[in-house]
């Protein structure tokens, strides 16, 4: 018997990523509640407000992408203030009196990671 | 082991108005400084500050108590006036006499000793 030879490489990044990347997507309980861009980072910001106070809403982040009609965006927020920021998504409860909530879909350091999504990939 | 430190500040409040350290009071100073915790670093900082918060303005308390005593005995030694150096004999007597009633409470201090020396001279 013969065994074929094979190398495998890895490759490992020495200086890792300012910031993290987060695609969240918020849901309503009752449909038909829409926010534009801003709507939607105002809320953001007084989730962070509400848990961190005016040093939490403070916190530098960025909606890199926002659809409105499925209510996902992307947000880039530094490395110091990622658990801040998720923390204050979890403790989102209602927005205008509608309880809603924060669905963090994937998270990444990298960017480009967030193109693909092995999660939701569908078996045929 | 990661322990739990204590940190103890030691502020003096400035106001415009000289009538408000007459009405300040300690439960008011604990409600307004929560407050502000609260308005600056949200929920979760009201939550780290609640524990044993009361107890270290007790002891920031305790420490002015003695260095404002010990301010006294400088005075004293340094006043040249006699009418001055009357009514410092008389602050410091009344702050011995203050401790002396809360060592039997059980806190230990040592300005008592300190006092009687100055007064003596």
């Amino acid at each position: 018997m013969e065994f074929e030879e094979s190398w495998s490489q890895r490759i490992m990044r020495i200086d890792p990523s300012d910031y993290h990347y987060m695609k969240v997507c918020l849901e309503f309980e009752e449909h038909g509640i829409g926010l534009n861009a801003a709507q939607f980072k105002q809320l953001l910001v007084s989730a962070l407000q509400e848990l961190f106070g005016e040093v939490g809403a403070a916190l530098p982040f960025d909606v890199l992408t926002y659809e409105e009609k499925t209510l996902k965006a992307i947000l880039r927020v530094c490395n110091s203030g990622f658990v801040k920021l998720w923390s204050s998504l979890t403790m989102l409860g209602s927005y205008k009196g509608n309880k809603c909530a924060f669905r963090v879909i994937q998270v990444s350091p990298f960017l480009l990671a967030l193109s693909g999504n092995s999660r939701e990939l569908v078996l045929d | 082991m990661v322990r739990f430190k204590h940190r103890y500040l030691l502020c003096e409040l400035v106001s415009d108005d000289p009538r408000c350290r007459l009405t300040l009071e300690d439960r008011v100073l604990v409600g307004l400084i929560r407050d502000t915790i609260a308005r600056v670093h949200g929920t979760f900082g009201a939550a780290a500050c609640s524990i044993g918060f009361a107890g270290t303005i007790r002891t920031c308390q305790k420490f002015l108590i003695q260095y404002n005593r010990r301010q006294l005995l400088i005075l004293l030694q340094n006043c040249t006036d006699e009418g001055e150096r009357e009514a410092i004999q008389k602050s410091v007597a009344k702050s011995c006499l203050l401790e002396e009633s809360s060592e039997e409470e059980g806190a230990s201090d040592s300005g008592g000793e300190e006092a009687a020396e100055a007064m003596a001279s």
